[in-house]
């Protein structure tokens, strides 16, 4: 008994949301559903009616066709009355559902809100005039207004940044006018005092519609436009940085193409600027500059070229330098940057090049400077290696010099000491007058020739270093008289007065080189006398004490001789210089006598010099350098008297030989000897009788020949002055020290030679032997050389 | 340092200086008493090494030097001069003393005949 369709029954029974969006054809529904509930009433009915026909037809009874009638009626009833339920409940599901659809709409406005207030955008709606339009809510939040039902036009440009509002005008009315849509970023100034920034935007006019009410949005973009603005000042820093870069700056992106190149680039290449246009790949841009004739790959083929050059390029970080085809040197190198992109760095370095260039010249001239310093430092040392050998072969030679003149000195002293010797014992026998006058000749000329070797020998050695200098106690004032006295007698034979003057204080004794004054007194004084015709010679000594206690001895020899010119005075000290070539041949000489004193006087620490007048003498002086000396042990003056007894010697002498030869000489000199074999004999002999000298061995067993001379000395009265004489086969300096310190007076060298015995015999015995003076000043130096 | 076999037997510039200066006779009488000194002074040095006494044995020599010099024999003196100047040892000076005793053989015989030219 249910005909009917489920549709209307299902149909109300599901709404949904899409029904609810849908609202008009879910009004519809229920009107359609309804036709074939009626017509399936209206069926039963006529099937009843139909069926009350048939039992009528067939016969039946009157009550049976009403009731049939009755029920086909109740039955009409039945469905009429389901027919009604059915419509009440379809009215009260569409009131729910409008409700709902209600909610809905709130619910869809509230999101929109919520979604505009999100978005910070809003959307309006202008009248047709233009000069109101419905805001949404959150167009007054953005705009900082309070809620209004509608806003005027003119408010709005009020609330615009005024620097914005002429664009946003003109943009409008233009938009107006087209009825185009219209889009227009702009600052608004709140009444706040915020200022921000709006997209405006309104919807193009659809002609059709023929209104001229607009539809938009408006949208708060501050927050995008400050990071705009931030990140457009961060690119313009960026920029400005790499402007400012003085080199020049190209980027290439991830895919090798161009972005951008600074200025200086621009500068450096400007005719590549044309070919780099923004997205032109690497290689592209290569080739470009191929096809311009900007690069020539040098024996490469291009292709080639641009392969290593783009793999150098991406390669990153390698410095290449190169010439351009404009001369100028370039250096360039690539950095591959963290987005994959390559920046490009270019330096123009053609000023370091040329200071690169001129450098290298200077350094390449320095070298040569150098190397040539190197070849002239060569030559100087082959050169110096020469000179060092020909120092060497002239020492050598000055060597060979000084030995041969020594050499030669002994050979001819010794013989020439022989002749003296002969000739004084010549002249002591009986002789005719003419034979006394041709020896007196032979002795004059020997002794001359031996003065002039005994020079020769002083200066030889003097020059080869050999002299050194004493430094022993000596009497000052005693020192001076002897030296003087030597010379007086040749003096007085001139008619010269030779005088002494000891200035006030001198010192009784100094410590120095008593034999080097005395040489030097010798020579100068001997000169005077040589250049002095008539008048006198004066000899002064005094002295100066200096701030170190040394003292120096002065002594002056003044003559009123010849004289000297400055020009010779300059170049007296000279060795082998004479005044004049005359006076040698006048006077004679070795002319080497003043470079002697003057090699001397350097020895002592002094000096010498001469002050003279040509015709009105000279005066010589000199210096030694000397120290506060103490009282000798005994004065080791000579006495020896003035005596007409032949003169007695002691001769203490261990050796059997020496004696008997000593002896022997002696007394074939005239002399009375006695002979002892130690220092303690001889000391005993001594405090026997009195000996007028004493010859005095120096090595002796028992007591030594220094012992022995320091005994005598201790010894009181006139023994302890008696003059001794050393014999010695050791008169070196050092020696000869301590014998003179002992006390001795003299020494004579082994092997004994005769004339040097008797020189040394006729010098203690001063007085009686001064006439004949084979012994000449300096005498002590040369006899060093007799020991080999 | 000049070795005694450098030195001539004879120095003839002393010897003439000392027959200058002397009687022949006289001369003659000194030079003929150098080897029996020499001699002497060679067993001097010898007693002195057998002793020990180095230093003995050097005043021997210089005695002999300066003996053997003053009469002209030149290369004894050397020999002389040599042991007491220059030999560090005992062994070195007996070693030289063979040589000293040739030299006074030979300086003896030289002196000999010089003595009966002069």
């Amino acid at each position: 008994m249910k005909p009917a369709a489920p549709d209307p029954m299902s149909s109300p029974s599901a709404p949904d949301v899409r029904a609810a969006a849908q609202p008009s054809p879910r009004i519809a529904e229920p009107r359609k559903l309804s036709y074939p509930a009626i017509i399936a009433s209206v069926l039963a009915a006529a099937l009843s009616t139909a069926l009350v026909e048939l039992l009528t037809g067939l016969q039946q009874d009157r009550i049976t066709s009403l009731l049939m009638l009755a029920v086909a009626a109740v039955m009409v009833m039945i469905v009429l009355t389901s027919m009604l339920i059915r419509k009440n409940r379809h009215a009260l599901s569409l009131a729910h559902v409008l409700a709902r659809q209600n909610a809905q709409l709130a619910q869809t406005t509230r999101l929109l809100n919520d979604a505009q207030r999100i978005g910070r955008l809003g959307h309006w709606m202008s009248d047709e005039t233009g000069e109101f339009a419905v805001w949404s809510e959150e167009l007054f939040d953005i705009f900082g207004l309070p809620p209004a039902s509608r806003v005027s036009f003119a408010k709005i440009l009020e609330i615009v940044h005024p620097e914005d509002v002429g664009t946003y005008v003109r943009a409008r009315d233009r938009s107006r006018a087209t009825g185009c849509a219209f889009i227009q970023e702009l600052r608004i100034i709140r009444p706040d005092g915020q200022v921000r920034w709006l997209r405006i935007e309104a919807d193009a006019n659809d002609p059709s519609e023929g209104t001229q009410s607009r539809f938009g949005i408006v949208q708060d973009i501050t927050e995008r436009k400050l990071a705009e603005i931030a990140a457009e000042q961060a690119r313009l820093l960026l920029m400005d940085a790499i402007e400012s870069l003085t080199n020049g700056f190209v980027l290439f992106d991830k895919d090798d193409r161009f972005v951008m190149s600074n200025t200086t680039f621009r500068e450096m290449f400007p005719s590549w600027t044309v070919l780099m246009r923004p997205g032109v790949s690497f290689s592209d841009l290569m080739r470009q500059a191929y096809d311009h004739g900007l690069i020539r790959p040098k024996g490469d083929r291009f292709e080639e070229w641009l392969e290593r050059k783009r793999a150098w390029h991406l390669g990153g970080s390698r410095m290449i330098e190169r010439r351009e085809l404009n001369g100028r040197w370039i250096q360039s190198v690539d950095h591959r940057i963290s987005d994959g992109g390559t920046v490009c760095l270019v330096t123009d370095i053609t000023a370091f090049k040329t200071v690169q260039a001129e450098l290298e010249q200077k350094l390449a001239y320095v070298e040569a400077i150098r190397s040539d310093l190197e070849r002239q430092k060569q030559e100087l040392e082959a050169t110096g290696a020469e000179l060092r050998a020909a120092r060497d072969a002239a020492e050598a030679a000055n060597r060979a010099k000084s030995d041969f003149l020594a050499i030669m000195s002994h050979e001819i002293r010794t013989p020439l000491s022989g002749m003296v010797g002969m000739v004084d014992l010549l002249r002591g026998t009986s002789l005719t007058g003419e034979q006394k006058r041709y020896t007196a000749l032979a002795k004059e000329s020997a002794d001359l020739l031996l003065e002039v070797i005994n020079d020769i020998l002083d200066f030889s050695k003097l020059e080869a270093g050999r002299l050194q200098s004493e430094c022993i106690d000596f009497d000052v004032p005693n020192l001076i008289q002897s030296a003087v006295s030597f010379m007086g007698e040749k003096a007085r034979k001139r008619g010269l007065d030779l005088e002494v003057t000891l200035a006030p204080g001198l010192p009784q004794y100094l410590e120095g080189d008593p034999t080097r004054i005395r040489q030097v007194l010798l020579n100068l004084v001997g000169n005077a006398i040589k250049f002095t015709e008539q008048g006198s010679i004066h000899v002064r000594a005094s002295h100066r004490v200096r701030a170190d206690g040394a003292i120096d001895l002065t002594i002056e020899v003044v003559d009123s001789g010849i004289g000297m010119s400055p020009e010779i005075q300059a170049q007296i000290f000279d060795p082998f210089v004479q005044a004049d070539t005359s006076i040698s041949r006048k006077y004679g000489g070795s002319g080497l006598g003043l470079a002697i004193c003057k090699q001397l006087c350097t020895i002592m620490g002094g000096s010498i010099g001469v002050d003279s007048e040509l015709g009105r003498g000279s005066r010589f002086w000199f210096e030694a350098k000397c120290r506060q000396g103490d009282a000798l042990v005994l004065p080791a003056e000579p006495v020896v008297s003035a005596i007409d007894r032949p003169l007695e010697i002691l001769v203490a002498e261990d050796s059997p030989i020496i004696a008997t030869l000593i002896h022997s000489l002696l007394v074939k000199q005239g002399f009375k000897p006695t002979r002892v074999v130690n220092g303690a004999e001889a000391v005993a002999a001594v405090l026997k009788k009195p000996y007028d000298i004493i010859l005095m061995d120096v090595q002796m067993p028992e007591m030594d020949g220094i012992s022995a001379t320091r005994a005598i000395r201790q010894l009181p009265g006139p023994e302890g002055h008696v003059p001794i004489i050393a014999l010695t086969a050791n008169a070196l300096v050092g020696q000869r020290e301590a014998y003179l310190a002992a006390g001795m007076n003299d020494y004579v060298t082994k092997p004994i030679q005769p004339p040097l015995l008797f020189a040394a015999i006729r010098r203690c015995a001063l007085p009686q032997y001064a006439d004949a003076p084979p012994l000449q000043p300096g005498s002590h130096g040369q006899l060093e050389m007799f020991v080999s | 340092m000049t070795t005694a076999a450098d030195v001539p037997l004879i120095d003839h510039d002393q010897l003439e200086l000392l027959q200058a200066a002397l009687d022949p006779g006289e001369l003659r009488a000194m030079l003929v008493q150098l080897p029996s000194a020499a001699d002497q002074a060679l067993s001097a040095i010898n007693a002195a090494l057998a002793a020990g006494d180095l230093p003995q044995a050097r005043k021997a020599a210089h005695v002999l030097k300066g003996s053997a010099s003053s009469l002209g024999a030149a290369r004894l003196a050397e020999v002389a001069r040599t042991i007491e100047l220059e030999l560090m040892t005992a062994g070195e000076i007996e070693a030289c003393l063979p040589d000293l005793a040739d030299i006074i053989v030979a300086t003896s015989d030289e002196l000999a005949r010089w003595a009966e030219r002069a």
